[in-house]
């Protein structure tokens, strides 16, 4: 650039230079000759200067191309590793941030690695329950059958706890409270108040059953009780176990086996301190035969027998009345005693017998169980005993017409009710029998004593009862119950009490 | 008499079985710092032929990397080391006195402090040295890009932090002047790696900055990988003594039954195999009567401070420079 400029300069005043050499010997005048050597000056400057300014423009080039792009390059390239290296911690700090989902299952945080968690859960179930003859002493009403929020969650890998009061039916008690040990899954420990493992219906979950009340077999099963229980699941031969929680129907095969305080028949949800020094033993086997054997039909086929023992002496609080399953009336009323008797205690051995099934194929459900309940009972403290077995069954099946697979631990809808898109949920269908017969003894004098009196109980109860859960999603449901119970007994002078004709609502939420 | 066959046939079984549990095959788990892994993979290979020729039991030497500070947060958190062979001896302090694996004096129980291999922290910078780096006062300078990990995770970064800092110290006389020297020098770095290895990657893989600041063997072993002519290998003539101590963690040893396959799989680091394979790969040997010239020719003098001597000690280090709050911090703006 600089050899062309000078090379430029020097011909134009080489060129000048020519011009004003011949230009004197043409006759011009003095004064021509200096103007034209002042212009030849003036135009010698301009070059002069525009020399400068090129040689100016060669000291201090511009950035060359090849500088700014290695630098954008550098800009790039330490973008592209801070995003690696952002990627990079985000990965490792996900290992260890905790958790939080909010879902179906309530809501909930865990340590990433899942050994801590704590999840916050609720139901509520709001009944409508309607006597279709109006001739029963309870009135028609709305109610609050439940209104349940718990804690449930684990700590350090192997504790699980559950704490859920309770704040329905116009009370409020603490119906869950353990800590579940599971180190081990064929050997855990749960301590606390739980669900005496005697009942198939009172251990499936409370928001699960297929009707809105359970049937005349728990009634003859404790309740929720405080004491430690010891359980186990194992796997069929070749398959690998899971825990499964303090109450196990996923697994092959599980036993559990506790030592409770013994609330007796029908005990009250709300009892978590005992009055004698006795207490009941409980426990339950339970197996699925076919489960992952092959045999699709079979394969949800769950069966099993409970049992409990106990010697109460002479204790008034572990007598309960019983009542009829969707109605609540009272069927067996212990605080009306009979002729000679003064209050009714259980005093001396209590046992009983549980066996119980279940089966599910597809969207076919059947569930099953039968229990004899023999207590030892006196109505005058203790100087006379009437051994009273009493018995109880239920059968009940259920079918999904909208196809979802009927299981003990309810129905998912495939879709969630949703009519602008056309999904409806999901609608079960359902039919139940239920029998309750209490013993002949209990009205019959015994050394003039007559335990129970026949105008305020009844001696048997029969009821069917049919119903349809519509699911609109995973957590809510809409129930209706019709059922008609025929009693013997338990009317004035001995007679019949009429039948009960109950129609019953339910919407549940549970999360 | 058939009762007597019975017992002696359950002794027999009982015999057998105890005497297969004894030799059934063992598995140490080794928990290292980032540019370890070559190291360690010939050292375990070695010392698993030692063993076995020794003793006739085949054992396993399982091995996990990573920035020195989270290598010793995971053993805190419950990662079951058998070993520790990390970056800086605070690591494992924390350990001992955090998670209790193993006792407070753990450093008095081998050789020179528990410390088998020694390093130091050099620049390695581009081919021909564009920017003419020679010392650290070149790595403040405007326009020069530093590669270095992040001293909160990396034991290698925390040394070439306190590397810088000891200098600016003795060069310009004062904690504040070297407080300045290394805010301008964090400056200058565009990008932080959580550990020595990833830092590797930025410079030599991603091509980005100028020089990276990094441990001898690491360094050493850029040049081996990439061949000569493409890096090369600037020692200042200060640096810090990169100590990286080993310890056994007692409560996991014991729980897993490897004590002394443990305790001699760090005696054989100070053997003259162990030394000599140190060298090899490019780490400074405790014991440099056992190791070949050839080797030692490639570890230049230079004056190199140590953290006790410069700092008083990696608990004063922690404190004033790297907890929360601290100096680091108050200096460097990402």
């Amino acid at each position: 650039m600089r050899t062309n400029n000078v090379l430029l300069l020097t011909a134009a005043i080489n060129g000048l230079l020519a011009v004003s050499s011949i230009q004197p010997a043409t006759a011009a005048t003095a004064k021509e000759k200096d103007e034209k050597i002042e212009l030849l000056e003036r135009r010698l400057l301009l070059l002069e200067q525009r020399l400068e300014a090129a040689e100016r423009s060669v000291k201090a080039p511009a950035p060359a191309p090849d500088d700014k792009l290695q630098a954008l390059d550098q800009k790039v390239k330490i973008l592209e590793r801070k995003n690696e290296v952002d990627k990079e911690i985000a990965i490792e700090n996900a290992k260890t941030a905790p958790v939080f989902e909010a879902g179906p299952k309530g809501v909930s945080f865990s340590s990433a690695d899942g050994n801590n968690s704590v999840r916050l859960r609720s139901s509520i179930q709001a009944d409508g329950r309607f006597f279709v003859d109006n001739e029963s002493k309870v009135k028609d009403r709305f109610e609050l059958k439940q209104a349940r929020i718990w804690l449930e969650g684990r700590f350090w890998k192997y504790f699980d706890y559950k704490l859920m009061p309770d704040f329905g039916s116009n009370q409020t008690i603490l119906a869950d409270a353990y800590v579940d040990v599971h180190y081990f899954p064929y050997a855990s420990l749960n301590i606390g108040k739980q669900k005496t493992p005697i009942s198939l219906e009172r251990l499936q979950g409370d928001s699960d059953g297929t009707f809105m009340e359970r049937a005349y077999p728990t009634y003859l099963a404790s309740n929720r009780d405080v004491g430690v229980k010891l359980h186990g699941s194992f796997a069929r031969p070749g398959d690998k176990v899971q825990y499964a929680g303090p109450i196990d129907f996923k697994n092959f095969f599980t036993y559990e086996v506790g030592v409770f305080n013994g609330g007796g028949d029908n005990g009250a949800s709300d009892s978590d301190k005992e009055n004698e020094d006795n207490k009941e033993v409980a426990a339950r086997l339970w197996a699925h035969p076919f489960q992952n054997s092959g045999n699709k039909v079979l394969d949800g086929l769950g069966v099993g027998v409970a049992g409990s023992w106990e010697v109460p002496n002479n204790n008034k609080t572990s007598v309960k009345n019983l009542k009829s399953a969707l109605g609540q009336n009272t069927l067996v009323d212990y605080t009306k005693v009979g002729t000679g008797a003064t209050e009714v205690a259980a005093d001396g051995e209590h046992y009983r017998i549980y066996p119980q099934a279940y089966w599910y194929y597809g969207p076919y459900g059947l569930l099953g169980e039968y229990v004899l309940s023999s207590q030892q009972l006196t109505g005058d403290g203790g100087n006379t005993h009437i051994q009273q077995d009493n018995t109880a069954w239920q059968i009940q099946a259920s079918y999904v017409v909208t196809g979802e697979n009927n299981t003990f631990q309810s129905v998912k809808p495939r879709s969630a009710f949703d009519p602008f898109n056309g999904h409806w949920g999901a609608l079960q269908l359902a039919a139940r029998w239920t029998e309750l017969s209490i013993d002949e003894d209990t009205f019959k004098p015994v050394n003039g004593v007559q335990l129970l009196n026949p105008s305020n109980s009844i001696r048997e109860a029969s009821s069917w009862a049919l119903g349809a859960n519509w699911f609109l999603n995973q957590n809510t449901r809409l129930m209706a119950d019709y059922e008609n119970t025929h009693f013997t007994g338990g009317a004035r002078n001995g007679g019949d009490r009429p039948a009960e004709n109950v129609f019953s609502t339910r919407l549940q939420l549970v999360f | 008499m058939k009762t007597k066959i019975g017992l002696k046939t359950g002794l027999l079984a009982a015999s057998l079985l105890i005497s297969g549990a004894a030799f059934a095959d063992r598995t140490l788990l080794n928990v290292s710092y980032d540019p370890t892994r070559e190291l360690y993979q010939q050292f375990n290979q070695e010392f698993v032929k030692y063993w076995k020729e020794k003793t006739g039991e085949t054992v396993t030497i399982q091995q996990s990397h990573g920035g020195a500070g989270k290598q010793a947060r995971a053993v805190i958190d419950g990662l079951d080391a058998d070993v520790l062979t990390l970056a800086i001896s605070y690591d494992i302090d924390k350990i001992a006195a955090n998670a209790k694996l193993l006792p407070t004096d753990w450093q008095k129980r081998l050789p020179n402090n528990s410390v088998p291999y020694t390093s130091t922290m050099v620049f390695l910078v581009r081919k021909g040295n564009p920017k003419g780096i020679k010392n650290w006062d070149d790595l403040v300078k405007e326009g020069v890009s530093v590669v270095t990990p992040n001293p909160k995770t990396s034991g290698g970064a925390r040394y070439n932090y306190l590397a810088a800092w000891a200098f600016a110290e003795k060069t310009y006389g004062s904690k504040e002047a070297a407080k300045d020297f290394v805010k301008k020098l964090y400056k200058n770095v565009p990008v932080l790696d959580s550990g020595a290895r990833g830092s590797t990657t930025t410079f030599l893989q991603r091509g980005i900055g100028d020089v990276l600041l990094t441990w001898e063997n690491e360094a050493y072993l850029a040049i081996k990988e990439l061949g000569k002519g493409e890096v090369e290998i600037i020692v200042p003539p200060f640096s810090i003594l990169a100590e990286t101590p080993v310890a056994v963690v007692d409560t996991v040893v014991d729980k897993h039954g490897t004590r002394d396959l443990a305790e001699a799989y760090l005696n054989y680091l100070y053997s003259p195999a162990g030394q000599k394979l140190a060298a090899k790969n490019f780490y400074r040997p405790t014991d440099t009567k056992v190791v070949d010239a050839v080797d030692l020719a490639n570890f230049p003098q230079l004056e190199r401070v140590t953290v006790d001597q410069a700092f008083g000690g990696w608990a004063n280090v922690q404190k004033d420079h790297f907890d929360d709050k601290a100096i680091f911090d108050q200096i460097y703006a990402p």
